[in-house]
């Protein structure tokens, strides 16, 4: 087990470090830099913060819209990693919007929303501003 | 780093000013790097010329590549060839002046054009809207200016590098994205929705002219005065006229004022109005509106191929990496918001 602070809490940190004390004593034209660190330094602690559960949630709801359409993960799959299954879903789902075959369909526009909302939650939460927040 | 590149070339570029400004002696006083894209790098010149027309003090801009571009835009010399063809067009582009394909003299191609100057900046120029003058003055102006684009069409000796004219724009788009997509090798299904979307629902192909293709709030440059220069112009094509009018009005090129719909400056109706005034062309809605689900799109691949350049070994850019990261999610957002199931049933 890690000591604390964890890693994520130590990013948040440093990014406060950042913005309240190093960016005023900056030059107008080296803030910008400065920016783009401390908005790499929030993603990266929201990344560490949600540890796994957005992949495991994704890759859950993919299995779960294969399954109801009678097709169930074959045997054998139980050793695939949770990054392996997620890619092979993803890359299936892809394939499927593309040639057609998941034209207009509710459940996969919503599952497509789902997981753009947990994308956006660690990488750019302003999109969903308020209304959005406990989706 | 330009200026380390500068110190190098000084010599060599003296002379080529010279010669192309039939001057007997040129001299460079100063050479800074001026904010450019992720792609192309811009230098201003600070250029006494001895005689000839040119005499005395001038400011240029000399436009060459940054380290390493995207391979989707054209080269500097047909950029250069564009913009003549948009200066004898009448549009407001900086005058462009001379191209050099000789490498012997910076390394690689590059053009000297005439500096304008003003604000160029996306964010700024939504921010301060007393930028420029009156923003509805501005809207309609630019939409006078795009007409002057779209007034010249094919074919076009002197443009003869570009693809040629698309036979069904919307499709070729779709295709084109999906290589893109294919080349990146990654899966993203919410693209995958917009891009069979946009297959489904294409309109009937329509007219086709000479497209910007990259005309948008943070490429024109605004001085006091108003309008300086229309800028950035390496992603032209031939294009349907509605795509540029999409991509200027996009919701993800407003820069926050999202209730400006002509890019975060005006309402759509003085760009508009400007627009047909000056192409007597009328704006579609309806292909507009398919337009602005295809520019979402092609921002969130130009965004992942930017993402990607970090990762491959290319290019170490924090900024380009966030670009990778921060956009396509955002973009992906808005084509989901525009692409309901309800949307599907028209088709």
């Amino acid at each position: 087990m890690r000591d604390r602070p964890d890693g994520a809490a130590l990013l948040r940190l440093a990014r406060a470090v950042l913005l309240n004390d190093v960016l005023e004593a900056l030059p107008e034209d080296s803030r910008y830099a400065v920016r783009l660190v401390a908005n790499a330094a929030a993603i990266a602690a929201r990344e560490l913060a949600a540890g796994d559960a957005p992949l495991s949630a994704e890759r859950d709801e993919l299995a779960a819209l294969f399954q109801e359409e009678g097709i169930h993960l074959a045997a054998g799959r139980a050793t695939e990693t949770l990054h392996e299954s997620l890619q092979r879903l993803t890359w299936r789902l892809a394939a499927e919007i593309r040639a057609g075959g998941r034209d207009g369909d509710a459940q996969v526009h919503a599952l497509l929303r789902g997981s753009v909302t947990r994308r956006l939650r660690e990488s750019n939460p302003r999109v969903l501003g308020t209304a959005d927040e406990g989706a | 780093m330009p200026e380390q590149r500068f110190a190098a070339a000084k010599p060599a570029l003296e002379a080529f000013l010279a010669q192309r400004a039939g001057a007997a002696r040129a001299r460079l006083s100063e050479c800074r790097a001026l904010s450019g894209g992720a792609i192309q790098e811009n230098w201003l010149l600070e250029v006494d010329f001895l005689d000839g027309p040119f005499a005395g003090h001038n400011e240029l801009v000399l436009r060459t590549n940054s380290p390493s571009g995207v391979a989707v835009s054209l080269s500097r010399a047909e950029e250069f060839a564009v913009l003549r063809v948009a200066w004898q067009a009448g549009v407001t582009v900086p005058e462009p002046l001379w191209l050099c394909t000789d490498d012997a003299v910076l390394g690689q191609p590059f053009y000297i054009m005439r500096r304008v100057e003003g604000v160029a900046l996306g964010r700024r120029i939504v921010k301060e809207s007393s930028l420029g003058g009156d923003r509805d003055a501005l809207a309609e102006r630019l939409g006078r200016e795009l007409a002057k684009i779209h007034a010249v069409v094919p074919p076009r000796g002197e443009l003869d590098f570009l693809d040629p004219p698309p036979a069904d724009a919307a499709r070729d788009a779709v295709t084109r994205y999906r290589k893109l997509l294919d080349m990146l090798n990654i899966a993203r299904p919410a693209l995958e929705w917009g891009l069979r979307w946009c297959e489904v629902h294409a309109p009937p192909p329509g007219e086709i002219v000479l497209g910007h293709q990259d005309f948008r709030t943070g490429n024109y440059m605004l001085g006091e005065g108003g309008l300086t220069g229309i800028l950035d112009w390496e992603f032209c094509a031939w294009a349907e006229p509605m795509s540029d009018i999409a991509w200027f009005c996009a919701k993800c090129w407003r820069f926050g004022r999202e209730d400006l719909e002509a890019g975060g400056i005006a309402p759509r109706a003085p760009f508009y109005k400007g627009y047909e005034a000056a192409s007597g062309r009328r704006i579609d809605p309806h292909r507009v509106a398919y337009w602005e689900v295809m520019a979402h799109i092609r921002w969130a691949v130009i965004a992942l191929q930017q993402g990607e350049r970090t990762l491959s070994g290319g290019e170490a850019s924090l900024d380009l990496a966030l670009t990778g990261r921060v956009f396509p999610p955002a973009l992906e957002y808005e084509i989901l918001n525009m692409t309901p199931p309800g949307a599907w049933e028209a088709a």
